[in-house]
């Protein structure tokens, strides 16, 4: 027995509790007593691995389940006393509240609570911060930009969440930060080791991300800010004043202000701020460029690009390798001018901006739009300082009272365990950048171009194909070569990384919020709360939407396939159900491919593609386009043997009809379909998994229907066991060359949290490789957890589908049955090449979880979709047609799509293409094919349930109007009535 | 600036309490449902214990006790207890059911033994932890789960602070010998 004084701290001491004094004191007294030591060394172990434990121990729900939540809401407040009539003595309280208010009101225009400081405590266990919160408006963002193209990692985050998160947004899996930017803030506001200016942009965010250890090691506190929501248009910014000893921080503090003071429009405080500051003597500062880049920021802020300009070679100058910021702004500034130009020329031309007016100016010679814009100056250059006040007024920020947050310290291992998983990401992506191009016979199939996926042929061909159309057009950057060191050019080695989709600073984003909106009162909008209270609170992502980009800078677009359309059946239900699905649940591809297109099936090849558009309805001035891929559909001799294994929930949530007698449905179908070469076992999961029937023909058809009666539908969802002992039994009924296939039908209630999902989804990962797919149907609603049944269908290269109803079923198991059980190709992954002297900007509508890199499209260890018999994948864009382009380019090319797979038979990665002709375009929307304007409408229906920023010009009613000829061509289509039907319900309900 | 501390003149209107209302469940949930799940064995008694606990404070509400910085230790102090209180109830039941192995086998569900050594340590400790008495886990869990710093603890278990370390202690060498003669059977 150990009775030695000190012993009741070691737990303390080991959990770094204590004040260092007394932690030395015992840390001197383990070394000399041997019993304490021994303690210790028992318990240091034991207590890394509780921690751990609780930390995976994922058994916890997130969140309370609907019916409860109603419960608490609706119970009654306490019976109070009526409260009295105010009385005169109450006359200076509300005075001096009144003057408060009056008080904060004006501190929306001055600088206020400037000298208001956070502090960061750095006590035992905790440190907490005190900061004011600022609200953004978006157009902050767009300033900043995000280009640096690196995924932040998923994992960065899980496991470590703090009820401090919570607040603001509570995914419980991030699958994508990189245009969450807040992310990588509150993670590292989690660290707690007090502050650098935070991510207010991408970039920022991703030091917090890939270098805790730098602010970790300083462990100064400058000033910090991050985004922390996109909700409603604003961004909520977190902003402070720095306090630090040393001179290099204070500075750094002090520009971390001045960044601050951009952002909320106080540019006269940050020049009067920078001003102070001396560039020159002070490493810190000066390595960085940070000084000069404020600077030339503010000015491109104030819409001085020329003063901006100016500025960047110092930067460039003082930081010559690579300074992402400098890039970035350049390229913002030159675009802006460029629009800047346009715009003066279509004032200059025509007053109109419509195409055919720009070609000649008003005395009839061919003018160029430089040339144009030097007549024309424009009228905000003339009045800068006007023009400035201006800009400083526009309404932007509404403050609210310091808040405090405490949060916990993380302790290092975790710290250096989060260092190592962002660099193995940073990894990922130079491995991806290795070429990985499979040679296969150059063919010929129908009107399609196949050819090998070569680079040289496809330079070739990609050099015809811009020589046709204009000899100045940039030549695409050559994917499959392994990339060289960064050329000089810093707008092109910034871009080695950038994915498709992200796009640097959009400044052609959709306009800011009216000053209405950003005036509203408080954070939570009474109606975004009722909503969160009345359905069931999941915790999500926000939705991201891809925007429009700029064809001259990233003109590849890529993709993997996704053919999924349980997004569409949940909206469905929702709206049906009285309530407009939430935001974050509608995926618009999901939503357009829920729909035939009327494209048909190649008769050889593996896919056709397919091509149409039309100036779309519901942009301004755009073009829509819509491509098709459609796949073959297998005879029946070529469809192969299927070994299914039939998982199915039997958790206490299924026994609903919606939901067990629909997977028994399922199931009854399955097998009435089977062929007498196919079996089918049945697996049955609650809190554990169960072997409930062998492999058997469909002769066994009674037998395992008499199985599947006797489960009773009790106790908890461990979904991991199901699987575990699914993928068990499919690989030891795993034959060659069959269909091997596990089927999932769960109502998604599970316990399955980050740690074992990851476990789970490496698992269903590894059998992929080896041939065994997964198809998940979800059924039932409320509690549903849509994205992690997704994901492991993304995972399983396999099919995710909603069964709302018995017709669902059919249609999925009877209809569908081919496409669910066979699959014609894997890793199908589409890339679109829009030509800059064409089209200037393209925008993809939906696949925001899809997207690619450039070069992941030709790296074929990369995971893709998957594409079953006869199933064809709709992909739309929106794009901007040049407005320089030839009068005769009615023939030209617009663009080019590929589109590269892995065929289930088989054989080497094939690819296929075909250029987009502006002859592929109708005129007018209305004379375009029915089917055409049933996959505008649906993109445009998904677009507004999203709350895309780019679906505010259109209501649902204008969608209904657009849709109601089309359908009326297809009147035996059940399914269209039922589109035009949702979106008739959806206005209703909206408002 | 100061502002007046609230009186009735600020009592929210109904719509308001409720949006507090539902900020702070909002804000607790998680981690009330993390605390209760782990001390119950069981999630859909843990959303019990916390929807119990949530239409407690609904009863009890004042924009006093939200302004003050009490509402977390009241939150888990009131958890805590409601959980005690269903761990005893449910004692009861299973001895009168005498059915406590089949119990046992569905309180320790979540807990599964056929992963890897890691897991399986983690899943050792775990079980230990269960075994100990809801009192010793309550510290364990909010200094370990919860990340609670000792003033906030010691705030809700109703100790000195300084008693804190020294309960934390006596609990975790609890745990050690659990764990170490789990190890050696």
């Amino acid at each position: 027995m150990n009775t030695c004084p000190t012993e009741p701290r070691l737990t303390a001491c080991l959990l770094g509790d204590l004040p260092k004094a007394e932690a030395d004191a015992v840390h001197a007294h383990i070394e000399s007593c041997p019993a304490c030591r021994a303690a210790a060394a028992e318990l240091a172990p034991l207590l890394d691995t509780l921690r751990a434990a609780l930390a995976s121990d994922t058994a916890a729900p997130l969140t309370l389940d609907p019916v409860r939540m109603a419960a608490i809401l609706a119970t009654p407040p306490p019976h109070r006393a009526r409260r009295r009539r105010p009385r005169f003595w109450l006359a200076p309280v509300i005075g001096l509240a009144a003057t408060g208010i009056i008080v904060l009101s004006a501190s929306l225009f001055f600088p206020f609570f400037e000298s208001n400081p956070y502090h960061i405590r750095k006590g035992s266990g905790s440190a907490s911060v005190a900061c004011d919160i600022v609200l953004v408006p978006m157009e902050a963002e767009a300033a900043d930009g995000d280009t640096d193209g690196i995924s932040d990692g998923p994992d960065f985050l899980t496991g470590t969440k703090q009820p401090v998160v919570d607040r603001w947004i509570a995914p419980p899996v991030i699958t994508d930060t990189e245009n969450q930017d807040g992310w990588a803030v509150n993670a590292w506001i989690k660290n707690g080791r007090g502050g650098s200016d935070g991510g207010g942009d991408g970039t920022y965010a991703r030091d917090h991300v890939s270098g805790p250890e730098r602010v970790i090691q300083t462990g100064r506190g400058s000033s910090w800010y991050g985004d922390i929501d996109h909700k409603g248009g604003q961004q909520v910014y977190y902003r402070g004043d720095g306090r630090s000893d040393k001179t290099d921080e204070a500075k750094n503090a002090e520009l971390g202000i001045a960044k601050s003071e951009r952002l909320t429009r106080n540019y006269d405080a940050a020049l009067e701020r920078l001003a102070k500051l001396d560039p020159n003597g002070d490493a810190l500062v000066k390595s960085e460029a940070r000084f000069q880049f404020q600077q030339a920021q503010i000015k491109y802020d104030l819409e001085d690009y020329a003063g901006a300009r100016e500025e960047l070679p110092r930067v460039r100058e003082i930081a010559p390798n690579n300074h992402k910021e400098a890039a970035l702004l350049e390229r913002k500034e030159n675009l802006q001018t460029g629009k800047q130009l346009i715009e003066a020329t279509d004032i200059r031309l025509s007053g109109s901006p419509s195409e055919s007016d720009l070609k000649t100016s008003v005395d009839g010679t061919p003018v160029s739009r430089v040339a144009a814009v030097e007549q024309v100056k424009s009228p905000v250059l003339h009045e800068p300082a006007a023009h400035r006040t201006a800009i400083a007024k526009r309404p932007i920020i509404s403050k609210y009272s310091p808040v405090t947050f405490d949060f916990p310290r993380l302790d290092d291992s975790k710290v250096s365990e989060e260092k190592g998983k962002d660099s193995r990401s940073v990894g990922q992506i130079v491995q991806q950048q290795v070429a990985g191009g499979v040679v296969s016979e150059e063919e010929k199939k129908e009107s399609q171009t196949t050819y090998q996926a070569n680079a040289g042929n496809d330079r070739e061909l990609t050099r015809k194909f811009h020589n046709g159309e204009k000899p100045a057009a940039p030549v695409i950057p050559d994917p499959p070569t392994p990339v060289p060191a960064p050329p000089p050019d810093m707008n092109s080695s910034i871009d080695i990384f950038a994915p498709a989709t992200p796009a640097p600073a959009d400044i052609f984003a959709p306009a800011t919020p009216a000053p209405a909106d950003i005036f509203a009162p408080a954070p939570p909008e009474p109606a975004a709360l009722t909503k969160a209270v009345s359905t069931p609170v999941k915790p999500r992502m926000p939705a991201v939407f891809n925007p429009f980009v700029a064809s001259a800078e990233q003109p590849l677009s890529t993709f993997a396939i996704d053919v999924d359309t349980a997004s569409y059946t949940r909206t469905r239900q929702a709206i049906l159900a009285g309530q407009l699905p939430e935001p974050e649940a509608v995926r618009t591809e999901e939503v357009v491919n829920a729909f035939d297109y009327g494209d048909r099936a190649p008769d050889l090849a593996t896919f056709r593609i397919f091509v149409e558009g039309s100036p779309s309805p519901f942009g301004h001035g755009t073009s829509l386009i819509r491509l098709g891929i459609k796949g073959r559909r297998l005879g029946r001799e070529e469809s192969r043997p299927a070994v299914l294994t039939f998982v199915v929930d039997a958790s206490g949530s299924m026994a609903q009809p919606d939901r067990f007698g629909l997977a028994r449905l399922a199931l009854d179908e399955l097998i009435g379909r089977l062929g007498k070469d196919d079996r089918i076992q049945l697996v049955a999961f609650n809190d554990t998994a169960r072997v409930l029937a062998d492999p058997v023909a469909a002769t066994g058809r009674k037998e395992i229907l008499a199985a599947f009666d006797r489960i009773q539908c009790t106790g908890s969802t461990h979904l991991e066991s199901g699987l575990r002992l699914a993928y068990d039994r499919a690989a030891a009924a795993f034959r060659p060359g069959a269909e091997n296939r596990v089927i999932l039908i769960s109502d998604g209630v599970a316990n399955l949290g980050t740690g074992a999902a990851a476990d789970i989804l490496t698992h269903i990962d590894a059998a992929r490789r080896q041939g065994i797919t997964l198809a998940v149907f979800g059924v039932g609603r409320g509690t549903y957890n849509d994205e992690m049944l997704e994901q492991l269908a993304n995972r399983g290269d396999g099919t995710y589908r909603f069964l709302d109803s018995a017709d669902e079923v059919r249609r999925a198991f009877v209809d569908d049955l081919a496409a669910t059980l066979y699959n014609i190709a894997s890793d199908v992954k589409i890339q679109v090449e829009w030509l800059p002297a064409a089209v200037s900007r393209y925008r993809q509508l939906g696949y925001e979880n899809r997207a690619l890199t450039a070069e992941q499209f030709r790296d074929d260890t990369v995971d893709a979709g998957e594409v079953g018999s006869g199933q064809s994948v709709t992909a739309l864009y929106e794009i901007e047609r040049a407005a320089l382009a030839p009068r005769a380019a009615a023939e030209a090319p617009l663009g080019m799509v590929r589109v590269r797979y892995r065929p289930a038979t088989g054989g080497p990665v094939a690819e296929i293409s075909r250029p987009i002709l502006a002859a592929d375009l109708a005129a007018a929307f209305p004379s375009a094919r029915p089917q055409f304007r049933i996959a505008a409408c649906a993109a445009a229906f998904a677009e507004r349930l999203r709350g895309s920023p780019y679906a505010n010009r259109f209501s649902f009613a204008d969608v209904a109007n657009a849709l109601r000829p089309a359908v009326m061509e297809f009147t035996l289509d059940a399914r269209l009535a039922d589109l035009l039907r949702l979106i008739e319900a959806a206005d209703r309900l909206a408002k | 600036m100061h502002m007046p501390p609230p009186t009735d003149l600020t009592e929210p209107a109904p719509d308001l309490r409720q949006q507090r209302i539902a900020a702070v469940v909002r804000d607790y949930q998680q981690p009330l449902l993390r605390y209760t799940s782990r001390l119950l064995r069981n999630a859909t008694l843990a959303q019990d214990v916390v929807q119990t606990v949530f239409i407690k404070l609904c009863s009890n509400w004042s924009p006093r006790q939200e302004a003050g910085g009490d509402l977390k230790p009241w939150l888990f102090r009131v958890a805590h207890n409601e959980a005690v209180d269903l761990i005893r109830s449910e004692a009861r039941r299973n001895r009168l059911h005498t059915c406590g192995a089949a119990e046992a086998e569905i309180l320790h569900g979540g807990i599964h033994t056929d992963a890897v050594n890691d897991d399986d340590r983690r899943a050792l400790v775990l079980g230990c932890l269960d075994a100990l008495d809801p009192s010793e886990r309550q510290v364990i869990l909010l200094r370990l789960q919860q990340n609670m710093s000792y003033d906030e603890i010691a705030a809700i278990v109703n100790r000195p602070r300084g008693t804190v370390g020294a309960l934390l202690h006596t609990a975790v060498k609890k745990l050690a010998r659990q764990v170490r003669r789990k190890e050696g059977a």
